[in-house]
């Protein structure tokens, strides 16, 4: 560090003067820190500039140090107030700062506010799209397997024909007579009572066989499967159906043969 | 000048600053105001304008004196630092600088009564003879550094001087005053 030439770069009138940067501020006075020499020159350029300026000292007008010290007096006062108030008043010497802070203050609140609410409807919205992605996959999945039992070449369509008690009802089984799966579809049956419930019956060797309780009218659904069967048929039943032990209780709605046999 | 000064050690000026109590301001204005006064009426070059600024000053001493470090220079100098900048901020504003257009030959009066009035001081301080011999150029440097808050690249650039004899009239200017101001 050739500290002549550093006196001599000028940077320290700068400095004196105001005149350097944050990084410039810094930098001499850690040298000056380091450095007697520098120290030293600094507070000669520092008394000459002060002692030059000095010289053109004039006494200000008279009255002048009245105004000075009422407006200082009015500052105390204003402080004075502030700090006995300092809780809910703000001084009015810092009244539009500390307005301000308020205001920013409950913007920042009402925002948050309004954020973290859109943020939670945002939240259950995407719970809620995810869940109905998954049912419509699900569908899509079930509707896909349907599809594929349906077309499949070794699927047969049953339809079952409305009986006597309900000439007009119809239902179609497709069943895949190599996976064995049944599915039922087209269900065309009068509304069941709250205490009833239609029971699909396969009926193999001439014994009806519980082939599942039908839950909805409204969509295809996949019954029990089954290695063979002659015929199917819906019974309307109470609640919770009867088992293949005692048979439908009920009155048969729809029936259809399968054809091959 | 020296009318109506009071002395006391500048720690317990600070300390009276500090507790924002009004004697203190009181001693303050009585021992300083003469020198910031000649500084802002030089730069702002206004009566009017210049006991604004001494107000603005002591307003802003008033604030800031919590942050003054007795250890980082002498109160002296901080207040001077903070009312020539006060001025300079002020004579650098275009409200200033507005008014000041209409104003000139009011501005040109008050500069010479102030400079009449000046010159008084300067010999009751002992200063005139040294700041005479001041080379004109030198003298020109500093006024223009310090009273019109130009930076030494800034004089070069609006006078048309070299900035390396910017530098080396400030050096010479300030070694001049540094041998005969003590």
């Amino acid at each position: 560090m050739n500290i002549q030439a550093y006196i001599e770069s000028g940077i320290l009138e700068s400095y004196v003067l105001g005149h350097t940067n944050a990084n410039e501020t810094v930098e001499v006075e850690n040298l000056a820190k380091q450095y007697p020499l520098i120290e030293e020159e600094i507070n000669a350029i520092r008394h000459s500039l002060e002692m030059y300026a000095s010289q053109f000292a004039c006494q200000p007008p008279v009255e002048l140090k009245e105004r000075v010290l009422h407006v200082l007096d009015d500052l105390a006062t204003e402080d004075a107030e502030a700090t006995s108030n300092i809780i809910f008043v703000p001084s009015s010497n810092n009244s539009f700062r500390y307005a301000a802070v308020w205001v920013l203050l409950a913007m920042s609140l009402v925002a948050n506010v309004v954020l973290f609410y859109r943020w939670q409807t945002s939240s259950d919205q995407v719970l809620a799209l995810e869940s109905e992605k998954q049912q419509l996959a699900a569908t899509k999945a079930n509707y896909q397997q349907q599809l594929a039992l349906v077309e499949h070449p070794s699927t047969e369509k049953i339809i079952l024909q409305g009986q006597t008690i309900a000439p007009q009802a119809k239902a179609v089984v497709y069943w895949n007579t190599q996976t064995q799966e049944v599915l039922l579809s087209t269900l065309h049956l009068p509304q069941p009572s709250a205490t009833q419930q239609y029971q699909l019956w396969a009926i193999v060797e001439g014994k009806p066989i519980d082939a599942g309780l039908i839950d909805t009218l409204d969509s295809p659904s996949l019954m029990k499967s089954f290695q063979q069967a002659m015929a199917f048929a819906i019974s309307l039943e109470p609640k919770g159906g009867s088992s293949t032990a005692t048979g439908p209780k009920g009155q048969i709605y729809v029936m259809g043969f399968v054809k091959h046999i | 000048m020296s009318k109506r000064k009071t002395v006391i050690a500048e720690e317990s000026l600070v300390t009276l600053l500090k507790n924002k109590d009004q004697r203190g301001f009181s001693i303050l204005y009585d021992n300083y105001s003469a020198a910031l006064y000649g500084v802002i009426i030089k730069i702002v070059r206004s009566e009017e304008v210049a006991a604004d600024v001494m107000q603005d000053a002591f307003v802003k001493i008033w604030k800031n004196i919590e942050g003054y470090d007795t250890s980082k220079g002498a109160l002296f100098t901080w207040i001077l630092n903070v009312a020539r900048n006060t001025a300079i901020d002020k004579l650098r504003s275009q409200e200033f600088q507005n008014t000041q257009r209409n104003q000139d030959l009011d501005a040109h009066i008050h500069v010479i009564d102030s400079q009449g009035g000046s010159e008084l001081e300067v010999d009751a301080m002992g200063l005139s003879k040294v700041v005479e011999q001041l080379k004109p150029e030198q003298k020109q440097v500093i006024d223009l550094l310090y009273f019109k808050g130009y930076t030494q690249e800034e004089v070069s650039k609006e006078y048309g001087i070299p900035l390396g004899t910017v530098k080396t009239r400030v050096k010479a200017a300030i070694t001049f005053l540094r041998k005969y101001i003590k």
